[in-house]
């Protein structure tokens, strides 16, 4: 993965661009700051891609995942907060700990196997 | 090389499969039970307003309609089904065997189920569900204005299901950059997994605004923030208006897989318009406050200048798809039907569009059934038209069945007169003075019988949608088999087994172009 | 020339903008129609490359959209120009659900009243703003909405050439009874108007 990273770059470089165009023309708001804040990430994320190494050759792919889409539910639920108030935010984030903990057994278990 | 590492299904390893075609069948399933949802929805509106005076819903009953119809259309369905489309196709048309981050995506999957059950819970709350929009502008979504916990399941329902499209954006972005099979440079990547890189792009860009604007809501609900209005315009649009284009490219992309293979001729001008997507996209995030015009709090000059000049990337792409027809033979089957469809409307849609880009102009035409129409014609007549080129187009690969070409063709016919129908006399409706987001209209000739027309066109598009239904019922539990390749395709989805194996391919052909199959085939000649 | 006739600067600019999009239409639907026709008379041949013919159509998109992007903002920039010196002020408030507009001329101010009552062909400087959500008054006669805001004024200049009765209405969804938050502007001639002034104004 090398020079593809630059496209995401070139393309947030013309989003930092059209900030600057609007910052001369009309002064600091939320326009220009908007768009440079989305070019100044797209180009550090096509930077990023750019410069990491290639992908390993050899690729762990679950097939089954209980604990991922149980962490969807933990957050949903703690989003409820909002809602129904604090004690859905400690609900769900037990939850999401109990799910996160799965996922991280999986993913020490996959990388075991992969060594293999 | 990818080794698969649990065996196992039943309801419950559907519900927590990671391989990425699973993921996608799971959000176009849910998407499409939203689909129903909202559409039902949109036939309450239409037989509400086909007459002057309230005769169907209460005032109150009806902005409980329009809400949930954009909020679902938008944030349940169509941008759902524009990743799934992309998270089942992308790995398969660059010879991958999987999506980056499997569990990322199993996870999305259920954000996104999650939000839509949040949003809809609203209804069974005793203040009801939110109805100010699928835009929620404050201060009228502040506690104050809109009292109840429906709102604040709304807002929750959003944030999770927007964040559900950012994570599936960026692991099919990533798919993309790293998991090409050799040989497949970027510039040969097909033209769907372009449209589809550039969605994942205004996604990942894009999307967090609308986070924040929501935060914004959540700041003023609960902490009684004093939010300034045009914050939250400028947050919501600059997601809003790159979420329409989300809306649009990979459908685009479909279009242009489907004129290829059912004009049987190789796409002209490839490169041109892998620069006008890629324009297009930057385009889609620089216009976002044309939908801000009338508030006298933006430079529309600006936005007026970025908004026309996209006609420049979608003039490069009509052109490079009428000459691929030029230069081939077209086989009306179904999926050119939708092509072309797709190809004439959403002109209308997008030629409406370059109308209130001019300020002035959208002086008088914003926020009324003008916009509409535009939006409609854009969305619905172009984008969904799109996607079903691509659903007739892809169906037989994802399940190894032909969708009935009878069904479709009634499909069709039934939908392009609906949809006419229901949404050019939009256009007239808003240049008289009709505005939007309204459950009555004052009594007066004009305006009655053009909104009798467009509801009369609503019961033919639902009745369009029934016969799609049925098809789809129809043909999966008894459909014609196909084989690998039924229609001729030029890129490798179509170098494996329909339905393709968990890891997809067995083997890969050489890959010299964007067309990998055609060349072959034309090799062989 | 503040304000100058919107209903007039829109109607010249939509027709030109209608017949150009009509004529695009008609461009796009004629080129898709022969390309998928042509196929079915002959067979297929590689064509000869398109790209510089590409090229002069990408110049004329180009030309269109300066072209359209041109008028539309020296038409903008007439619209939106504010007089210095307006016959008539009028304070505009929206509020859940109903208008308030309260007209002056020359040290004379009427009551708010539900309905705006203005002079026909006068320069009438408007601010708008709201008491709570944000609403938009819209003057289909006159082509123009603007937002009001609560913790902003906008100010814009309007024009009404024609005597009569002509609706308004708020055209961003405020809530409830959003579809019933509806006024009527009366356009008096000068005798009119300064008869109505001097019965409602102090």
């Amino acid at each position: 993965m090398r020079r593809e990273g630059l496209v995401i770059s070139a393309w947030g470089a013309i989003l930092v661009l059209h900030s600057l165009v609007l910052f001369v023309w009309q002064g600091p708001g939320w326009s220009p700051l908007l768009l440079l804040t989305a070019g100044l990430a797209s180009v550090t994320a096509g930077l990023v891609a750019a410069w990491r190494g290639r992908t390993p050759r050899l690729v762990m792919a679950p097939d089954l995942s209980p604990p991922a889409a149980l962490l969807a539910v933990g957050v949903a639920v703690a989003a409820g907060a909002f809602v129904a108030g604090t004690w859905l935010a400690w609900l769900g984030g037990g939850i999401a700990l109990v799910a996160a903990a799965g996922v991280v057994r999986e993913t020490l278990a996959m990388r075991r196997e992969a060594r293999r | 090389m990818t080794v698969a590492v649990l065996p196992g299904r039943g309801v419950i390893g559907w519900a927590v499969a990671a391989d990425h075609k699973s993921v996608a069948a799971r959000v176009a399933a849910a998407a499409g039970i939203f689909m129903v949802l909202g559409g039902a929805v949109s036939l309450v509106m239409r037989a509400e307003l086909a007459h002057s005076g309230m005769q169907v819903t209460f005032r109150d009953t009806y902005n409980e309609l329009f809400t949930p119809h954009g909020t679902t259309m938008v944030y349940l369905v169509m941008v759902p089904l524009a990743l799934a489309l992309g998270a089942y196709l992308v790995p398969l048309q660059i010879g991958a065997a999987e999506l980056v981050a499997p569990r990322v995506n199993l996870f999305a999957s259920w954000l996104l189920v999650l939000g839509g059950l949040s949003i809809y819970g609203g209804f069974m709350t005793a203040h009801g569900a939110a109805r100010n929009g699928w835009t929620e502008f404050l201060p009228l979504s502040g506690e104050s204005f809109s009292p109840g916990p429906g709102t604040d399941m709304w807002v929750i329902g959003v944030a999770l299901a927007d964040a559900a499209a950012i994570l599936l954006a960026a692991t099919i972005l990533l798919t993309i950059l790293t998991r090409r099979a050799p040989g497949m440079t970027m510039l040969r990547l097909p033209v769907f997994t372009w449209t589809v890189l550039v969605t994942c792009l205004l996604t990942l860009f894009g999307f967090p605004a609308l986070e924040a604007a929501l935060g914004l809501i959540e700041a003023q609900r609960h902490f009684g923030a004093d939010i300034d209005p045009v914050a939250y315009l400028h947050l919501f649009w600059f997601f809003g208006h790159p979420a329409v284009y989300v809306m649009f490219f990979p459908f685009l992309g479909a279009v242009a897989e489907v004129v290829q293979v059912f004009s049987g001729a190789r796409l002209v001008g490839y490169r041109a318009l892998v620069l006008a997507l890629l324009g297009f996209a930057t385009g889609s995030m620089t216009v976002w406050a044309h939908h801000m015009f009338t508030t006298g709090q933006v430079l529309n000059e600006y936005f007026a200048i970025t908004s026309t000049s996209l006609l420049i990337f979608a003039g490069v792409e009509y052109f490079d798809l009428t000459a691929t027809l030029w230069r081939g033979v077209v086989r009306f089957s179904v999926p050119m039907l939708f092509a072309l469809a797709f190809l004439a409307q959403f002109a209308i849609g997008g030629l409406t569009g370059v109308i209130v880009a001019s300020p002035v102009l959208d002086y008088h035409l914003n926020d009324s059934y003008f916009v509409v129409g535009h939006f409609h014609y854009t969305l619905f007549a172009g984008s969904m038209f799109a996607l079903f080129a691509g659903v007739y187009y892809w169906f037989p690969k994802v399940t190894g069945r032909f969708l009935s070409e009878r069904l479709g063709r009634a499909h069709f016919w039934l939908l392009v007169v609906g949809t006419n129908v229901t949404f050019f006399p939009m256009f007239a409706l808003g240049y008289l003075g009709m505005t939007r987001r309204v459950a009555d209209y004052p009594e007066r000739a004009s305006l009655d019988w053009l909104n009798a027309v467009s509801s009369a066109g609503a019961a033919i598009t639902g009745l369009a949608m029934l016969v799609f239904f049925w098809n789809l019922a129809v043909s999966l539990a008894a459909g014609r088999a196909a084989g690998d390749d039924p229609w001729g395709g030029h890129t490798l989805e179509w170098a494996t087994s329909s339905p393709p194996p968990r890891h997809n391919f067995d083997r890969l052909p050489p890959i010299r172009s964007f067309a990998p199959l055609l060349d072959l085939r034309e090799q062989r000649r | 020339m503040g304000g100058d006739g919107t209903r007039q600067a829109f109607d010249a600019l939509f027709s030109a903008y209608v017949v150009v999009t009509t004529a695009a239409l008609l461009v796009i639907g004629l080129a898709l129609t022969l390309a998928v026709l042509r196929g079915r008379r002959r067979g297929s041949r590689p064509g000869s490359d398109p790209s510089r013919l590409e090229l002069a159509y990408v110049g004329v998109l180009v030309l269109a959209a300066t072209a359209l992007i041109a008028v539309s903002l020296v038409t903008e920039r007439n619209v939106d120009a504010r007089s210095a010196t307006p016959d008539v002020r009028v304070a505009a408030v929206a509020s859940q659900w109903r208008w308030s507009f309260t007209v002056s001329e020359a040290g004379r101010q009427a009551a708010p009243a539900a309905d705006l009552v203005v002079p026909q062909g006068a320069t009438v400087a408007i601010t708008l703003r709201s008491t709570d959500v944000i609403h938009s008054m819209w003057v289909p006669e006159v082509r123009f909405k603007r937002y009001a805001f609560p913790d902003r004024t906008n100010r814009f200049d309007l024009e009404f050439p024609d005597t009569g009765s002509f609706e308004g209405l708020c055209a961003q969804f405020c809530g409830l009874e959003h579809d019933t938050m509806r006024f009527t502007v009366h356009v008096l001639d000068r005798r009119g108007f300064d008869a109505w002034l001097a019965e409602h104004g102090s």
